[in-house]
């Protein structure tokens, strides 16, 4: 069992700070004080000291310690092997575990969360409100209260990538002479060839969160970008990556080498027809960041399979895969049949 | 359906009868409509029933009215004009113009002085006219030989009989042996495009573009080479297609038939 725990407190009050992404300060819940990042250093310099394990801490986090203790109220917490803040169970206390995220797991920068909650809960709303075939529970504000924020881990690669393509393309027009029609073609052969620089190509470092669904969240403004700080994390989900930099290189790779394909692809003008015979797409000099964004989570159990909608934290872009209720798409497809079939036979009926 | 055990919820429950009372009241309104405003009467002049067999046919008219939408009348009378078949004919239209409407669809079976006439109007005319006149006519030959209210209820039932014969062959369906299927398919069809369309436009995944992370200002093409190889042409010769519309005939329906006279 482990306190290796880190907690924010207020210096008002002694109430918990939480980030709040709409006014971007370290809030209490308490008092209502508001702090920034530079003032929450300059009070509490030794929280941020805390991050650093002691040799005891560091060999029980190597021995895959999951029990904490929590500060406020004292109740064990049992954490996921990746879990790198979450709260306590009993107290609802934000608790940032400290040498989850510390070592090759401390993240280099974070994008912290810019739509609160009541945001992300409007917007799944909005998602949902023209959507006629949801299951009904689907829009409860049961369903609605699991909107949950979590810090999901991410690799971002810059590189640079070394491109050819070869092609074949045709320029066709055509001229009409009485009732003879002429085809025209030329044809010809296209290389190009390209040098460009990808910064901050992404892929989320996490087994259980789906690829696809993450991949669609983006993209996030970089520009907004922040030094790693165990304070933004209070008030949301974390967890570290489960998935090596080398692991995720396959997807960069690809998403790279399709990219590179574009580009060349959009110089490729002129022409009535393009089709590509070869290309390839040679990536060096990776760089690797270890960045923590923030995503509005949510997932939802229909018919024993798992359904998910996320919203990206920083601009409120939302995406997911939605469940259908059979039984409204079997009613609705009815009514569309029966209309067609008295429509289509109408008409038949005046044609012959 | 039955299998599943799905959460029906009220206002689904509501939405779901709404439009069944709506299918059903479609579907059952132009019949009860139809079949509430069909009269069937008996005209007896001649005193050739008693009581109960007035009561009887009066009765048994009404429920052909009933069964098919059209008005019945039978009459037995001896006081109209009937020294030839014009004349005779002349009487009973206005008799039956008088009682149901010019415009109203019915059978009107007209016995006086051995004598018996048939006349169908508006819907009824469509579907017997004709040898079905003659048929239902016919069964009417011994009305004054035997027992009256039997030959009537024979020639109630020929009505009938012929309105289902007609009902059958009517049907638009036996009319186009092919809009069946065609509605099935065409219902299949659209059912198919629909589920599909629901289905697929809930999968919401847009894939972002990694051009999203270019460094726009770095792009250079050392190689760009755009090789002429050949060129070529396809003639295409557009032939002239005849065509032409055939016109078709038009049959006006309607009006008031006679089924001939009987002695």
């Amino acid at each position: 069992m482990s306190n290796a725990t880190v907690n924010y407190s207020c210096p008002n009050c002694g109430g918990k700070l939480q980030f709040d992404p709409q006014k971007q300060t370290f809030s209490c819940e308490w008092c209502a004080s508001d702090f920034t990042e530079a003032e929450l250093k300059n009070m509490a310099p030794a929280a941020e000291a805390e991050t650093q394990l002691s040799p005891e801490e560091a060999a029980a986090f190597e021995n895959g310690t999951n029990l904490y203790i929590c500060d406020s109220c004292g109740a064990e917490i049992i954490a996921e092997e990746n879990t790198a803040a979450t709260f306590c169970y009993y107290c609802h206390s934000p608790v940032s575990l400290k040498g989850r995220l510390s070592g090759e797991y401390c993240p280099e920068k974070i994008i912290p969360f810019k739509k609160a909650k009541i945001e992300a809960e409007s917007g799944f709303k909005e998602w949902c409100g023209k959507k006629w075939f949801l299951p009904s529970d689907f829009k409860s504000q049961g369903t609605i209260e699991k909107i949950t924020g979590l810090y999901v881990p991410y690799w971002l690669a810059d590189c640079r990538v070394h491109g050819s393509l070869t092609a074949n393309a045709e320029i066709i027009h055509t001229t009409r002479h009485g009732d003879t029609t002429v085809e025209h073609h030329k044809v010809f052969l296209v290389n190009r060839e390209v040098n460009a620089e990808f910064d901050g190509v992404p892929a989320d470092g996490s087994k259980k969160l789906d690829d696809a669904l993450m991949d669609s969240v983006e993209p996030f403004d970089y520009s907004e970008m922040k030094e790693f700080s165990m304070s933004y994390l209070q008030g949301f989900y974390a967890d570290k990556y489960d998935v090596s930099k080398e692991e995720v290189m396959p997807r960069i790779q690809a998403r790279v080498s399709e990219g590179t394909k574009e580009l060349m692809m959009a110089d490729v003008m002129g022409y009535t027809t393009v089709t590509p015979v070869s290309s390839e797409a040679d990536i060096r000099n990776v760089k690797w960041h270890y960045t923590m964004l923030p995503v509005w989570f949510l997932s939802y159990d229909y018919n024993g399979k798992k359904y998910f909608y996320a919203m990206n934290g920083q601009t409120g872009k939302f995406t997911g895969i939605m469940p259908v209720s059979k039984l409204k798409v079997a009613l609705g497809a009815v009514i569309t049949a029966v209309v067609t079939a008295l429509i289509g036979g109408a008409i038949a009926l005046v044609c012959l | 359906m039955l299998l599943y055990a799905y959460k029906i919820t009220e206002p689904l429950k509501k939405a779901a009868a709404a439009l069944l009372i709506v299918i059903a009241a479609v579907v059952l309104l132009p019949s009860a409509v139809s079949a509430s405003a069909a009269e069937g009467v008996l005209f007896d002049e001649e005193n050739a029933l008693s009581d109960s067999e007035y009561a009887e046919i009066e009765e048994y008219a009404q429920s052909i009215a009933d069964k098919t939408g059209w008005n019945v009348a039978v009459e037995f009378d001896q006081y109209g004009d009937f020294s030839s078949t014009s004349s005779a004919q002349s009487y009973c239209i206005n008799s039956f113009e008088s009682y149901f409407g010019a415009d109203a669809d019915g059978v009107y079976f007209f016995c006086a002085d051995h004598y018996t006439y048939l006349i169908t109007s508006g819907a009824a005319h469509k579907y017997i006219s004709g040898p079905e006149a003659e048929n239902v006519s016919r069964r009417g030959d011994s009305i004054y030989t035997s027992d009256r209210a039997a030959s009537i209820k024979l020639v109630l039932d020929g009505v009938y009989s012929e309105y289902t014969e007609g009902a059958d062959a009517n049907n638009v369906f036996a009319q186009h042996p092919g809009l069946m299927p065609l509605c099935i398919v065409l219902a299949l069809i659209a059912g198919g495009i629909f589920t599909g369309v629901v289905v697929s436009s809930y999968k919401f995944h847009s894939k972002p573009t990694v051009l999203n992370y270019v460094d726009k200002r770095a792009i250079r093409f050392p190689v760009r080479q755009d090789i002429f190889v050949r060129e070529y042409n396809i003639r295409h010769t557009n032939s002239s297609s005849g065509g032409g519309h055939s016109g078709g005939g038009h049959h006006s329906g309607g009006g008031h038939s006679g089924g001939g006279g009987r002695r």
